[in-house]
């Protein structure tokens, strides 16, 4: 996803004309092909990321459109407060691009995982954080950043996912259709496929780890258990309309983010499930949030290894959604 | 009134050219960057009559809202007359003018200096300042504030002003734009690291649109600089190490400060670090940490205020607030 999200940089950067790329030292043999083609329009700011988005934040009161470029949470929590102040709080154009969310940098250690970032940003005023969960879905959250003004953040993955069922729907999508959640997938039992009716489960899932989510639905169905699969692109803003819709119509909505539970997905879901309530819905199914416990890994692992410890791979999606139905 | 005047003037006039020496470097090359030249006779009165009508306004505004920080605005004062007064081009009916001169408070806590200093030029009503400082429901917050006309950035969070100057001074290089970037420190603000990165980009970069002036007040919250808290040292030397031209100057001269200001720096970003005094202008207020919390009673304005008569026009601006019975 990160050279997709790239390219299309690039290839934007060709009609416009404010666009840069900033680099906290990071990217090797990704950032090079903007660099090729736009020398004058691409900065490596050096391992220094407080200065890197102060930078940015500069350019983009004169004008210009910095994406910067980082991975883990260099690009997040060791900047929060410049973030905060000179990026947000002016409300500028300013995207910062994480590679390496989740544990997509698992054996390197927790320095480099970023489980906190999409809870730090979405606490941020005016940020809007975007979340991809394949090429598609990067392509299309590209298009989005450059069409919108405000503070952005882009928490990719790394590179080498596949495209997901679905993908076809994402690329037909107007740019602001990319707020709206995703239609994956619908799986129901055998015997039972093609009734109408609502899904015993929704599972929404945001970012790569959506894989899972989608795998996950067939261990459900072969189990009994209907099941549809969203992905939310825009955690923030979150379509708060959609998620309600989904919830009226469910037993359970289930939510699926490489990330801790406090502050990402599950929580905005939640969030929106009970302003709805207080709007006066009622019907609204549970939410069960599904993603790092609040606590960091004990041990060296793969992305793999660490989604199948943490509980958050298809298995452990499937085993967390049936004890929550109750058909354990 | 006019003999006072002229003694004023002569005063300051001494003291500006035993001032002139203390300048650490002599312009010594042709530099691309072309100051006006300077015309000390004539702008040293004005600069320094802009001046004390700021410091009159500074004691008046914090002393009636009861707000903090009076001597790190004191200390600021002869810095902002300098650069308002004859260095910038800024103009007060069109503050966005695109071909402004950019300044940027990093020392977000002299906020009531560059307000007074604003509203002395005409940024915006001074009764208006005078009257709202500080005050629920207004713009004018302790720390600048972007939402005030002529203000750049929000600032306040120490050791993120530089990088955001260094950001515009980017765009007005990729620009070619013969506009400049005046960012003001403190001293006690360089102890974050943040500052220190922002100086190997400004070096890099070659940022000479560039400058910087700290504010060597000698002072931080609990005392000394350098007794305190961390050894600062020879900050001048320690910018040169960074790649910047830097020089050291009495940072109450008006004359050494524009001296200072004018020193050729083609292909680097200049620093000036003014020696001020905590306070200045206030005898009892002078280096006494007290002043960087408290704020004066009505009876300690009226003696402040009595240290500036004969000087200028010999009518305190604040006097009308005191008049109006405006300070509780």
């Amino acid at each position: 996803m990160r050279n997709t999200f790239i390219a299309a940089l690039t290839e934007r950067a060709a009609t416009d004309e404010r666009i840069m790329l900033l680099t906290g030292d990071l990217g090797f043999r990704v950032v090079e092909r903007f660099q090729e083609r736009f020398p004058g329009r691409y900065l490596n700011g050096g391992i220094a990321e407080q200065d890197l988005i102060e930078v940015a934040a500069g350019l983009a009161l004169e004008g210009y459109k910095p994406f910067v470029y980082s991975i883990a949470s260099f690009p997040t929590l060791r900047c929060l407060e410049q973030i905060r102040n000179s990026v947000c709080n002016p409300e500028l154009d300013v995207t910062v691009i994480c590679i390496g969310g989740g544990f997509a940098y698992g054996q390197l250690g927790m320095t480099h995982h970023a489980t906190e970032d999409m809870a730090a940003m979405r606490s941020m005023p005016c940020m809007e954080v975007l979340s991809p969960a394949d090429p598609a879905e990067a392509r299309a959250v590209a298009a989005y950043c450059f069409e919108s003004t405000s503070p952005k953040y882009v928490r990719i993955n790394r590179g080498g996912e596949p495209e997901l069922e679905g993908a076809e729907r994402v690329e037909g999508l107007p740019v602001q259709g990319l707020r709206g959640l995703v239609e994956r997938a619908r799986r129901a039992p055998a015997g039972v496929e093609g009734a109408a009716g609502a899904a015993d489960v929704a599972i929404v899932a945001t970012g790569a780890i959506a894989k899972e989510a989608l795998e996950a639905a067939d261990l459900l169905a072969q189990a009994g258990i209907s099941c549809e699969v969203f992905t939310a692109p825009l955690v923030k803003p979150l379509d708060a309309e959609g998620i309600r819709a989904v919830a009226a119509r469910t037993k359970l909505v289930a939510t699926l983010e490489e990330h801790t539970v406090i502050g990402g997905l599950g929580s905005a879901v939640a969030e929106a499930i009970e302003d709805a309530r207080v709007d006066g819905a009622h019907g609204l199914a549970p939410v069960l949030r599904i993603g790092i416990p609040d606590r960091f890994p004990d041990v060296v692992g793969d992305q793999r290894y660490l989604r199948q410890r943490f509980s958050m791979d298809a298995e452990g999606v499937t085993r967390r959604i049936r004890e929550a139905l109750g058909r354990a | 009134m006019a003999e006072a005047l002229d003694r004023t003037i002569e005063a300051e006039e001494a003291v500006a050219t035993s001032g002139a020496e203390t300048v650490a470097e002599a312009p010594e090359e042709s530099s691309a960057i072309s100051v006006s030249p300077w015309v000390a006779n004539s702008l040293v009165p004005a600069t320094v009559d802009l001046a004390r009508r700021v410091r009159e306004d500074c004691l008046a505004m914090t002393s009636r809202s009861g707000a903090g920080h009076i001597a790190s605005a004191l200390s600021v004062v002869d810095i902002l007359a300098v650069l308002y007064g004859s260095i910038m081009a800024v103009d007060p009916t069109n503050p966005d003018d695109p071909t402004r001169d950019r300044f940027i408070l990093s020392k977000g806590h002299g906020g009531s200096a560059v307000y007074a200093t604003l509203a002395e030029l005409g940024f915006f009503d001074k009764n208006d300042l005078l009257k709202n400082y500080y005050a629920n429901g207004s713009s004018f917050s302790g720390h600048v504030s972007h939402d005030v006309p002529g203000v750049e950035l929000t600032t306040g969070s120490l050791g993120q002003g530089l990088g955001v100057a260094c950001g515009i001074a980017l765009a007005a290089r990729l620009r070619a734009a013969t506009w400049r970037v005046f960012c003001v420190m403190g001293d006690g603000e360089c102890d974050e690291g943040s500052v220190w990165e922002s100086a190997l980009m400004a070096s890099t970069q070659c940022l000479d649109r560039l400058t910087v002036i700290v504010d060597r007040n000698g002072m931080q919250s609990f005392g000394p600089t350098d007794d305190t808290a961390l050894v600062l040292g020879d900050i001048a030397e320690k910018f040169r190490a960074f790649g910047w031209k830097a020089v050291d100057c009495d940072g109450h001269d008006h004359r050494a400060l524009a001296t200072a200001l004018a020193t050729p720096h083609g292909g680097q970003p200049l620093c000036v670090v003014a020696h001020t005094v905590k306070g200045k202008g206030v005898s009892f207020m002078e280096g006494d940490i007290r002043w960087h919390y408290d704020s004066a009673s009505p009876q300690e304005l009226g003696q402040a205020f009595s240290e500036f008569a004969g000087q200028g026009d010999g009518f305190p601006a604040g006097t009308a607030i005191l008049r109006s019975g405006g300070v509780a």
